[in-house]
C-alpha cells in the first residue's frame, strides 16, 4: 500500500507538470498510474480478503473482527466490518473509479481531465496516508492469538453485509462530479460539458446512496429489535444529508443543462455534497456524538475534520475566485415555471439538510454557549422534519405539470382536480375512521395527488410516444409499438419512476402513524389476542444455528381461528459475546407486519414478549423496485449534446 | 451462565409489573417512556430499552400515573432528576427555542428572497413581450415564409 | 441580492461548524458523561435498611460529610473501587465521614456475595424494586458516587471508579 500512495503522489505531480507544460506524455504517465494504482490497492484488498478467509490472526485486524466459527460468506465481508478495512474498501472503490475516469473520458474532455484526476488522486492520497499511518488493517501482531474476538453478531446479517459497500459506492460515485467540478473551475473552462459527462454518475451515486440508507433501514428494523427503521441517529443523519443535497443537486443540474442558470448555485451544491460524506465519516468515527453505531471510538476524528476543512477552504476559494465566469444570463420565465418549482424544489432540501445538520450538532453548541447537555432524538427530527417533507411531497407532483419557462395557472389546477380530489376523499375518510394526526393526513394525501399525478405522466408519454410512431407512418405491430414507448424516453420516464418510488414510500411511511405496541407476559399453552390476531404459546426451543446456540419461543399466530403461522423469536448466544442478541420474527404481509421480539425467558417457563403491528410498513421496501426500475431507465438517456451524430 | 440466569430473573422480576397494570395504563406509560432518553444506553428511549435503569423508570412511571400525576408532572419529575438531558425531545423554552425555531425561520426567509429575486427578474424582463402573436402577425410571418 | 453577500454568509457558516466541531472533537465532554442535575442542591433524603437490618435514612447524617456510592454486584468497574473506598472509610470513619453504599438492580444473594469477597464494612444497603434511591439522584450508570457535605447539599457526582484523591480532597476539606 505504500507503493500505492507514493505512485498516489507521483501522479498528481505528473499531472500537474503535464499541465504546465501541456506534455501529452506525461499525462499518458499519469493514466497509467491510476491503473497502477488501482491493481496496488487491489492487491492490499485481496490480501486482507484472504487473511480474513484463512483465519490469519496474526493481522491485527482480522483477529479483531473475526473468528474460526464464522460462516465464510460472513469472513468474506467482515472486510469493511471495521474502520480500517472500510477505509480500504473505500479506497478500492474509488481507485477503480479513477482508473475508469481516466481511461473513458481521455477523448471527451481532455482539457479539464487531467485537473479533475489532480482532485480524485489528491482524495486517494488522504485516504492511502491514514490507511498506511493511522489505521493500517494489515497491521501484524506478535503473539498470534488462537483465536479471534469475533464479528460483532449484529452485523451478521445479509442486509448489513451491503449496507456498507452500498454507501460506499455512493459516497464515491459523488466524489467524480466534484472532482470535474473544481477541475473545470481550476482550468478555467465553464461550460456545461462537465454536468453531462458526470451526469451518469451522479445518478449512480444517488441510487446506490439510497440503496445504502433503505439498507440499513432494513438491517435496524430487523436486527435491533424496537421495530422502527429509522432513528435520526447522528449517523445515519451523516449519511442522510449528503443525500438530500446530491438529490437538490441532481434535480438542478437538470435546470443547468437546459436553461443554462443556477450555475455557481450548483457548484456550491456539489461541494457541499462531497464535503457533507466527508462530515458523515467524521461524524461515524469521531465519537463526537453520542450513537447507537457507536464503534470502537478512534482518534481518527482529526484527521477527517483538517481534511474536510481543507477541501471547504479550497473549493469555496476556487470558486470565488472564478465565479465572474459562472453568472448565468438573465432569461425571461414566468413565475409558475418548471424552472421555479426546481428552485423551490433545491430551496426545500437544503433547508431539510440544515436542519438535519442543525439538529445533529446542536448539543455540541448548547454546552458550548448554554453549558447545557441536551438530548436531540427522534422526537424532535419527526416533528420538524414532517412539515417539510409534505412539501417536498406536494412539490415532486405538480412540477410534473410545469413547463419549463412559464405555466398558466389555469391549466395547472386543470391537471391538478382529479388527483387533488382522488387524493382528499381517501384522507377523509382515513380522517374520520381513524382520527390520526394531521400530518399523517397531509403526508398520505400528497403522496396520493403526487402518485396520480406521475402515473397520468406515464399514461401520457406512453400515449404521446405511440402517436408520434404512428404520425411517422413506422408499419409496426402492436408489440413492437408497445416495445418501443417501454423503452423510449428514458430520462422522463426514469424519473417519473423513481418519484413513483418515494410516494411509495411515504405511503409505507405513514403507516406508521398507526403502529401499535404491546408487551406482556404468558404461559405455555396460553394465549393472548394482539390486533386481529390470536398468538398461542406453542413450546420452547432451543437450537443451534451457524455458531449461535437459540433460545426461543414458538408461537402461533391464529387469525379467525385458522393457523396462519409459527414465529420463532429467540435469544441468540454467540460464543465471542457474553450478551444474548435478541433475533425478531416477524410475519410480513402487505397490509403489516406482525413483529414479535422476545425480552425474556422466565424462571418459571414463562415468556415476555414485545409485540408490534407495523401497517403498510412493507410499502418502504417494495419501492426499491421502482428505484431500481427508475434508475435503469435513467441511466440509459444521452444528453441530445453527447450523441454522436447519425451520418449527417 | 449465573449471571445469565440473574439478569433473566431481573427481568423476569421487573416485568411482574406489566402483569398488573391495564392495557390502556400501559400505553400510557409507553407513551411517556418515549419521550425519556434511557440513561445508560447509547440513543435509545426507555420504552425500547431493556436496561435495569429503564425497567426502573417504566415502573416510577406507572407508579406516578396511578398516583394521577399530569404527563407534564411526570417529565418534570425525571428532568429534576436527571437534567434537561432526559428528554428526547429538548423544551420549547430558553435557550433550545432557538433549535425549534430556526428552520421555520430560514424557510421563511428564503421564500422571501425567492420571491424578491423573481420579481425582480420579471421586472427586468417586463420590456420583453411574450404574449401570443396575433393573427395579422401570423399571417405575415407565413407570407414571409412562403417567400423563403 | 449581492453575490458577496451570499458568499458572507456561506464562510460564516462554514467556519461556525469547524468551531463547533472542533470544539465537540477537544473541549466538551465525552457524550457518555452526564453531569449532575443536583449539584448544589439539596440532597433528596431516602430511607433504606441495610443489609445487616439496620434503618437508615440520610437525614439522620445531617452535620456529617456523606459519601452516597451506587454500585451493583454484576458491575466491573466497581470492584476496581470497593477497596479504595473501604480504605477510605477505615480512615476517616472516626473522624465523623458517613459512607454509604447502595446497590443497585441486583438480587440479595450477589450483593452479599460482593459485599463478602471484597470486604466491604460501611453501611450497604439494597435500593428497592422500582430503584427509588438511584431515580431519585440521576444514576446513569454503576458505579457512580455522590459527595454531599454536611449541610446536606450535593457538592459533586463522581462517575465511574472513585479515586482517592477525591476522596482526600473533599474530606479534608469537610473535616
Amino acid at each position: 500500500m505504500l507503493s500505492a500512495f507514493v505512485l498516489a503522489a507521483y501522479a498528481i505531480i505528473v499531472l500537474a507538470a503535464g499541465i504546465r507544460r501541456d506534455s501529452h506524455n506525461l499525462i499518458l504517465s499519469a493514466r497509467y498510474s491510476s491503473i497502477a494504482i488501482l491493481v496496488l490497492v487491489g492487491v492490499a484488498y485481496l490480501a486482507l480478503s484472504y487473511a480474513f478467509l484463512n483465519d490469519d490472526f496474526s493481522v491485527q485486524f482480522v483477529a479483531r473482527n473475526s473468528s474460526t466459527d464464522l460462516p465464510g460468506f460472513y469472513k468474506f465481508t467482515a472486510v469493511w466490518g471495521g474502520m480500517h478495512g472500510s477505509l480500504l474498501l473505500w479506497e478500492l472503490i474509488l481507485a477503480f473509479f479513477t482508473a475508469t475516469v481516466a481511461l473513458r473520458y481521455r477523448k471527451t474532455n481532455q482539457e479539464i481531465l487531467p485537473h479533475t484526476l489532480i482532485v480524485l488522486n489528491l482524495i486517494s492520497l488522504f485516504l492511502l496516508f491514514l490507511l498506511i499511518g493511522w489505521s493500517n488493517p494489515l497491521a501484524r501482531q506478535y503473539p498470534v492469538p488462537l483465536e479471534g474476538n469475533g464479528l460483532n453478531p449484529l452485523l451478521q446479517n445479509p442486509g448489513m453485509v451491503f449496507h456498507p459497500p452500498s454507501l460506499y459506492l455512493g459516497y464515491v460515485a459523488f466524489s467524480i462530479p466534484f472532482a470535474f467540478a473544481i477541475g473545470s473551475l481550476m482550468r478555467g473552462k465553464l461550460d456545461n460539458r462537465w454536468i453531462l459527462s458526470t451526469r451518469r454518475w451522479t445518478l449512480f451515486a444517488w441510487f446506490f446512496l439510497t440503496m445504502g440508507m433503505i439498507l440499513g433501514a432494513q438491517w435496524a428494523y430487523v436486527e435491533l429489535g424496537w421495530g422502527g427503521y429509522w432513528a435520526w441517529d447522528p449517523v445515519e443523519n451523516g449519511s442522510l444529508m449528503p443525500w438530500l443535497t446530491g438529490t437538490a443537486f441532481l434535480h438542478s443540474v437538470i435546470v443547468q443543462e437546459k436553461r443554462n442558470r443556477l450555475r455557481i448555485w450548483n457548484m456550491v451544491l456539489i461541494i457541499a455534497t462531497f464535503t457533507l460524506s466527508i462530515l458523515g465519516t467524521f461524524i461515524t468515527r469521531s465519537g463526537v456524538l453520542n450513537s447507537v453505531h457507536s464503534f470502537a471510538k478512534s482518534n481518527i476524528g482529526p484527521a477527517f475534520l483538517v481534511f474536510m476543512v481543507v477541501t471547504l477552504v479550497f473549493s469555496l476559494g476556487l470558486l470565488f475566485y472564478r465565479q465572474s465566469l459562472l453568472s448565468s444570463r438573465n432569461q425571461t420565465t414566468g413565475m409558475v415555471s418548471k424552472e421555479n418549482a426546481f428552485l423551490l424544489n433545491n430551496i426545500v432540501f437544503v433547508v431539510m439538510c440544515f436542519t438535519v445538520l442543525y439538529g445533529t450538532v446542536f448539543p455540541l453548541l448548547a454546552e458550548g454557549l448554554a453549558n447545557k447537555k441536551l438530548s436531540i432524538q427522534a422526537p424532535f427530527f419527526n416533528t420538524i422534519m414532517a412539515p417539510i417533507a409534505i412539501l417536498m411531497v406536494v412539490l415532486m407532483g405538480i412540477t410534473h405539470l410545469l413547463g419549463w419557462k412559464k405555466t398558466s395557472l389555469a391549466l395547472l389546477a386543470r391537471n391538478s382536480a382529479i388527483p387533488f380530489f382522488l387524493a382528499v376523499i381517501p384522507m377523509v375518510v382515513v380522517f374520520y375512521l381513524f382520527s390520526p394526526p394531521w400530518q399523517m393526513i397531509l403526508l398520505g394525501g400528497t403522496a396520493i395527488f403526487a402518485g396520480c399525478l406521475v402515473i397520468r405522466e406515464l399514461i401520457r408519454s406512453r400515449r404521446a410516444r405511440i402517436a408520434t410512431d404512428q404520425k411517422i407512418g413506422q408499419p409496426i405491430g402492436f408489440g413492437a409499438r408497445l416495445l418501443n414507448s417501454l423503452v423510449s424516453d428514458g430520462r422522463r420516464k426514469g424519473g417519473l419512476i423513481i418519484h413513483m418510488g418515494i410516494v411509495t414510500m411515504t405511503i409505507g411511511v405513514c403507516g406508521a402513524f398507526f403502529n401499535q405496541e404491546t408487551a406482556f407476559t404468558f404461559a405455555p399453552g396460553q394465549s393472548k389476542s394482539v390486533g386481529r390476531y390470536e398468538l398461542k404459546f406453542k413450546e420452547l426451543t432451543e437450537f443451534q444455528r451457524n455458531n449461535a446456540r437459540n433460545m426461543g419461543v414458538a408461537i402461533e399466530v391464529i387469525q379467525d381461528g385458522e393457523l396462519l403461522d409459527i414465529l420463532t423469536p429467540v435469544k441468540s448466544y454467540y460464543p465471542t459475546s457474553p450478551q444474548p442478541m435478541t433475533e425478531v420474527a416477524i410475519r410480513h404481509s402487505v397490509i403489516e407486519d406482525l413483529y414479535i421480539s422476545l425480552a425474556a425467558i422466565n424462571q418459571d417457563g414463562t415468556a415476555t414478549l414485545n409485540v408490534y403491528i407495523n401497517p403498510l410498513v412493507n410499502f418502504i421496501w417494495a419501492s426499491v423496485i421502482f428505484f431500481i426500475i427508475g434508475f435503469v431507465y435513467s441511466m440509459s438517456y444521452k444528453p441530445v449534446q453527447l450523441r454522436k451524430k447519425r451520418g449527417s | 451462565m449465573n449471571t445469565r440466569k440473574l439478569v433473566l430473573f431481573l427481568i423476569g422480576i421487573s416485568f411482574a409489573g406489566v402483569l398488573f397494570g391495564s392495557e390502556e395504563m400501559e400505553n400510557r406509560v409507553r407513551e411517556i417512556a418515549h419521550m425519556l432518553r434511557c440513561p445508560t444506553c447509547q440513543a435509545m428511549s426507555v420504552k425500547e430499552s431493556d436496561a435495569g435503569l429503564s425497567l426502573n423508570m417504566k415502573q416510577r412511571i406507572r407508579e406516578l400515573l396511578e398516583e394521577g400525576k399530569s404527563e407534564e408532572e411526570i417529565l418534570q419529575f425525571f428532568e429534576e432528576r436527571y437534567g434537561e438531558w432526559i428528554l428526547r425531545s429538548p423544551k420549547k423554552e430558553g435557550f433550545t427555542l432557538l433549535l425549534w425555531t430556526l428552520p421555520g425561520l430560514i424557510i421563511l426567509v428564503s421564500f422571501l428572497i425567492l420571491l424578491q429575486y423573481l420579481r425582480k427578474r420579471s421586472r427586468e424582463t417586463a420590456g420583453i413581450d411574450t404574449s401570443p402573436l396575433s393573427k395579422s402577425e401570423l399571417r405575415q410571418i407565413e407570407n414571409d415564409l412562403k417567400q423563403l | 441580492m449581492n453575490k458577496k453577500l451570499y458568499f458572507l454568509l456561506g464562510i460564516s457558516f462554514t467556519v461556525g461548524l469547524v468551531i463547533v466541531l472542533i470544539y465537540g472533537l477537544f473541549y466538551a465532554s465525552r457524550p457518555g458523561e452526564i453531569p449532575s442535575a443536583q449539584i448544589h442542591k439539596t440532597a433528596k433524603s431516602f430511607q433504606a435498611t441495610t443489609f445487616d437490618g439496620q434503618a437508615i435514612s440520610l437525614k439522620q447524617f445531617r452535620g456529617r460529610p456523606v459519601i452516597l456510592n451506587f454500585w451493583a454486584s454484576w458491575c466491573v468497574s466497581c470492584r476496581q473501587e470497593a477497596h479504595i473506598i473501604e480504605a477510605a472509610w477505615q480512615q476517616y470513619g472516626s473522624e465523623g465521614a458517613v459512607f454509604i453504599g447502595i446497590a443497585i438492580n441486583d438480587t440479595r444473594e450477589a450483593s452479599l456475595g460482593f459485599i463478602r469477597r471484597y470486604g466491604k464494612t460501611y453501611l450497604l444497603a439494597p435500593d428497592d424494586k422500582t430503584g427509588t434511591i438511584s431515580l431519585d439522584y440521576g444514576v446513569t450508570a454503576v458505579p457512580e458516587t455522590f459527595l454531599i457535605d454536611k449541610t446536606g447539599v450535593i457538592t459533586e457526582k463522581v462517575l465511574g471508579a472513585i479515586n482517592k484523591k477525591t476522596i482526600d480532597r473533599f474530606l479534608s476539606g469537610q473535616l
